[in-house]
């Protein structure tokens, strides 16, 4: 399915969204908690966000390029 | 008493120095109907089997004996086949999914006939609203989707299908956790969550402003709140239906979705 863009597609992109932000935040969570640092579990949520972004851009950016070429004219 | 009740009991309206009976958690609890054996039956379960056995009967009377030119109901079960067939499973699938029409066809009607129940005088409750009814849905739909996994590609070549191909070693380490993350929590908690809470938010609005109708209903002003009130309620109505189909709609999808990507080879 990740071939093709589709109403899957974008349940998809909403899942990787939500588990960069879960797992980098958990990640940042867990290094703050034990160094006392609460600031890291903001930052662990923005950097997972923007990995899941730049993944997302990467993976579903290009459906084109993909074996999903453009037919004819109706682009 | 909850909010529904004090206001079916009449004495409350507004100008009558009562507060607004507001709706809230206590209307999605049910004192028992009736006991079968010691098992004591509450009204959401007893509508989860009842929309069971409407939809195995509806399906029953359609395809009983099938006809080559067929009758209301036939022709009636075969639009609902064939919209499953061609809206869901055909472009996620393709024809190779035609086995799995059954499972998809029998989900999406049982939910949505589930999800009218909420509309259908009488009845008024969506059991999805209770989250109970929906995780035993959602872990079945991801119990299918690791099984189908398992079966197409090993047990160890579906873990490994989980690694995205083509990726940079480096990379491959920071989404290692994003990967994994989807495939356990977030799919499954969405899957189960979003039919959820779409449902239970549509009982509360309804019945926020069904109670609010009656709460304002008086003979004086408060008569053209309690209009515009019922205007919600009609509105609201409208777009529950929409919501009923919608949600039934995307639950089946996401499954062909899934079953398509454990059948898929390689990622």
């Amino acid at each position: 399915m990740d071939d093709e863009l589709s109403m899957g597609t974008g349940w998809t992109v909403f899942s990787y969204l939500i588990a960069g932000m879960l797992a980098y935040g958990g990640i940042g969570w867990l290094i703050g908690h034990f160094t006392h640092v609460e600031l890291l579990f903001p930052i662990g949520m923005l950097v997972g966000l923007a990995i899941s972004i730049g993944w997302i851009i990467y993976k579903y950016g290009r459906p084109h390029e993909q074996g999903n070429p453009p037919k004819g004219d109706d682009r | 008493m909850t909010g529904v009740e004090a206001a079916a009991a009449g004495g409350c309206h507004i100008f009558s120095g009562c507060g607004y009976p507001a709706p809230g958690l206590q209307d999605f609890n049910f004192r028992k109907l009736f006991s079968i054996g010691g098992w004591n039956v509450t009204k959401p379960e007893f509508i989860a089997v009842l929309c069971v056995i409407v939809v195995i009967a509806f399906f029953w009377l359609a395809f009983a004996k099938p006809r080559m030119i067929p009758g209301r109901t036939q022709s009636l079960g075969e639009l609902g086949i064939l919209a499953v067939r061609d809206q869901i499973l055909r472009p996620v699938l393709g024809k190779k999914g035609d086995a799995y029409l059954p499972f998809l066809a029998s989900l999406f009607f049982w939910i949505l006939v589930m999800n009218l129940m909420e509309l259908i005088p009488l009845f008024q409750f969506p059991s999805m609203s209770r989250i109970g009814f929906v995780w035993p849905r959602a872990f079945m739909v991801y119990g299918l989707y690791w099984y189908l996994g398992f079966k197409s590609k090993g047990f160890f070549g579906y873990f490994k299908s989980w690694i995205p191909s083509g990726v940079p070693v480096g990379i491959l380490l920071i989404l290692l956790p994003v990967e994994v993350l989807k495939y356990i929590i977030v799919q499954p908690f969405t899957l189960g969550v979003r039919l959820f809470a779409n449902m239970f938010a549509g009982h509360l609005l309804l019945s926020i402003f069904m109670v609010a109708t009656w709460y304002m209903m008086s003979l004086s002003v408060g008569l053209l709140y309690a209009a515009g009130s019922f205007f919600m309620v009609l509105f609201v109505f409208l777009l529950e239906l929409l919501v009923d189909l919608l949600q039934a709609f995307i639950f089946t999808t996401l499954t062909a979705t899934y079953i398509a990507d454990s059948l898929e080879h390689g990622h």
